[in-house]
């Protein structure tokens, strides 16, 4: 795999577009990840954020979109039997194929057919990358000062961190370890447009004491730190992707960065069970290289 | 059930962008008075031995079934200063009662139980200062704040406004709600409830 080249606007939109085309040529084939990464030549953890970031939509989707575009060209100029399109486009059966269809054009393949018959063909999709407006992309850089975090492992859907927080909470709170000064912390290792949502891990931190030790599930470990993209986020938990895809597709092509290895922190600014959620304030912090 | 009176309370709680007028419930709260400007060392004392105390008494109650979630800052200025009055006052004059709101089945054996665990514990703050008091406001206005503490008056001013439209006058003190932290969040992103109890004119 290739190392990160030095990273501007036009080599990220390039590399982006050459995995596009790569993939609108080999639309019947398997796609692993890794070897969309290679053609891209980004790592493949970071693939699939800035790809999901550039072009708007995650790779599952952009495959899955192209290929019913294509078998609906199929309908349109071919008489070949529906069965016989669904396989080609890697659905196993009729009936996935058709609810599949049905979702991206609202109709079934059948009456597409009977509808669109003789029309022009669609032009395969072209890349025009996302574009993010300067009001949008508003990121600051800061440099972490490492610290000291009680930490508790979450592995599942971002949407259950919850009750991992409880528990954090109630094991720290008798013992004196969350003050008015306590920082709230998530860190996150996955995408959740990579890893199934059931092997997500993230990890619930707070910030403690040198010296503290931890118990059972609950360890302490040191925070290292670091150059981090900061962008605030403003509402629900469940809207942080778009954050995270501004920061990785939109910001970081263009600033001459690279990202390094996760975990991605977050800084909850308030507290969840008291806040509306589109009161609510995150700190979007991703990690960045420097040499 | 966890009892969440901030989520339980809407009207009291939640966000009005206008001015409004409200039926505030009577309400229990841990309260320690005081004076001096928020940067004080009495008044950080006071916020301190408040978080100790109501952490230490959900944590209490938590063990017998009986959790909820601690609520928000609050801050009662002045009995008999109007707002408008208070907020051209030197802070240092600033006369105040800091509270947190509790559930009703929050007794007075927990408070003297609390303080006796933080005072085991070795923490210094004042906890003698925080009682358990009951709080009546009745009808009141309520509006949101967005943005610096410095800039309630333009907020109180609209506030004055409505109640000369709807023919009342304001009475006794003025309440705030710190619904952000100010350590946290960003001056411009603050959000605050105001509030006092009016009368009709």
């Amino acid at each position: 795999m290739s190392e990160p080249q030095p990273a501007t606007a036009q080599d990220y939109a390039a590399r982006i577009a050459r995995v596009l085309a790569w993939m609108q040529a080999r639309l019947h084939e398997p796609m692993p990840l890794i070897t969309l990464a290679e053609v891209a030549g980004f790592s493949p953890f970071h693939f699939h954020r800035i790809f999901r970031g550039m072009v708007g939509e995650s790779v599952q989707q952009h495959v899955r979109r192209l290929r019913l575009e294509r078998a609906a060209g199929l309908l349109k100029t071919t008489e070949r039997s529906v069965l016989d399109i669904a396989l080609e486009t890697g659905y196993e059966s009729h009936e996935a194929f058709t609810r599949a269809f049905r979702r991206q054009f609202s109709c079934s393949p059948t009456s597409f057919r009977e509808t669109m018959r003789g029309t022009a063909s669609p032009s395969p999709s072209n890349f025009s990358p996302m574009t993010y407006s300067t009001d949008e992309l508003q990121v600051e850089l800061r440099r972490l000062p490492s610290r000291m975090l009680l930490c508790l492992r979450h592995v599942g859907p971002y949407d259950q961190v919850g009750s991992t927080w409880e528990r954090l909470c109630d094991w720290a709170g008798p013992r004196d370890l969350i003050g008015a000064d306590t920082e709230m912390i998530g860190a996150s290792y996955d995408d959740p447009d990579v890893t199934p949502a059931d092997k997500l891990r993230y990890d619930a931190c707070l910030t403690v004491p040198a010296g503290t030790v931890g118990e059972g599930e609950i360890f302490v470990r040191d925070f290292p730190g670091g150059m981090f993209a900061t962008m605030l986020h403003e509402g629900p938990y469940q809207e942080l992707g778009a954050t995270y895809a501004k920061l990785y597709g939109g910001w970081l092509p263009q600033s001459g960065y690279v990202a390094a290895d996760p975990p991605c922190v977050e800084f909850y600014l308030n507290e969840p069970e008291t806040t509306e959620p589109e009161d609510l304030l995150t700190q979007v912090c991703i990690p960045l290289k420097t040499s | 059930m966890k009892r969440n009176l901030v989520q339980e309370l809407k009207e009291e709680y939640g966000r009005s962008a206008k001015a409004k007028l409200l039926d505030v419930s009577d309400g229990v709260f841990l309260a320690a008075d005081g004076k001096g400007a928020p940067d004080s060392e009495v008044y950080q004392d006071r916020i301190g031995a408040l978080y100790g105390m109501a952490y230490t008494i959900k944590f209490a109650c938590k063990q017998r079934e009986q959790d909820f979630v601690v609520g928000k800052l609050e801050g009662i200025y002045a009995e008999g200063v109007p707002m408008m009055e208070f907020v051209q006052q030197p802070k240092e004059e600033w006369v105040w009662t800091m509270m947190i709101r509790m559930p009703e089945f929050v007794t007075q054996e927990d408070v003297v139980a609390a303080r006796e665990t933080l005072k085991k514990k070795g923490k210094t703050e004042d906890f003698n200062a925080v009682e358990l008091r009951e709080i009546q406001e009745g009808r009141c206005v309520q509006m949101l704040h967005v943005g610096p503490y410095e800039n309630e008056g333009e907020t109180g001013d609209k506030m004055i406004a409505f109640c000369e439209e709807q023919g009342l006058q304001p009475t006794r003190w003025h309440h705030e709600i710190y619904l952000s932290d100010p350590r946290r969040v960003p001056p411009e992103k603050l959000k605050t409830l105001l509030r006092f109890p009016v009368k009709t004119a």
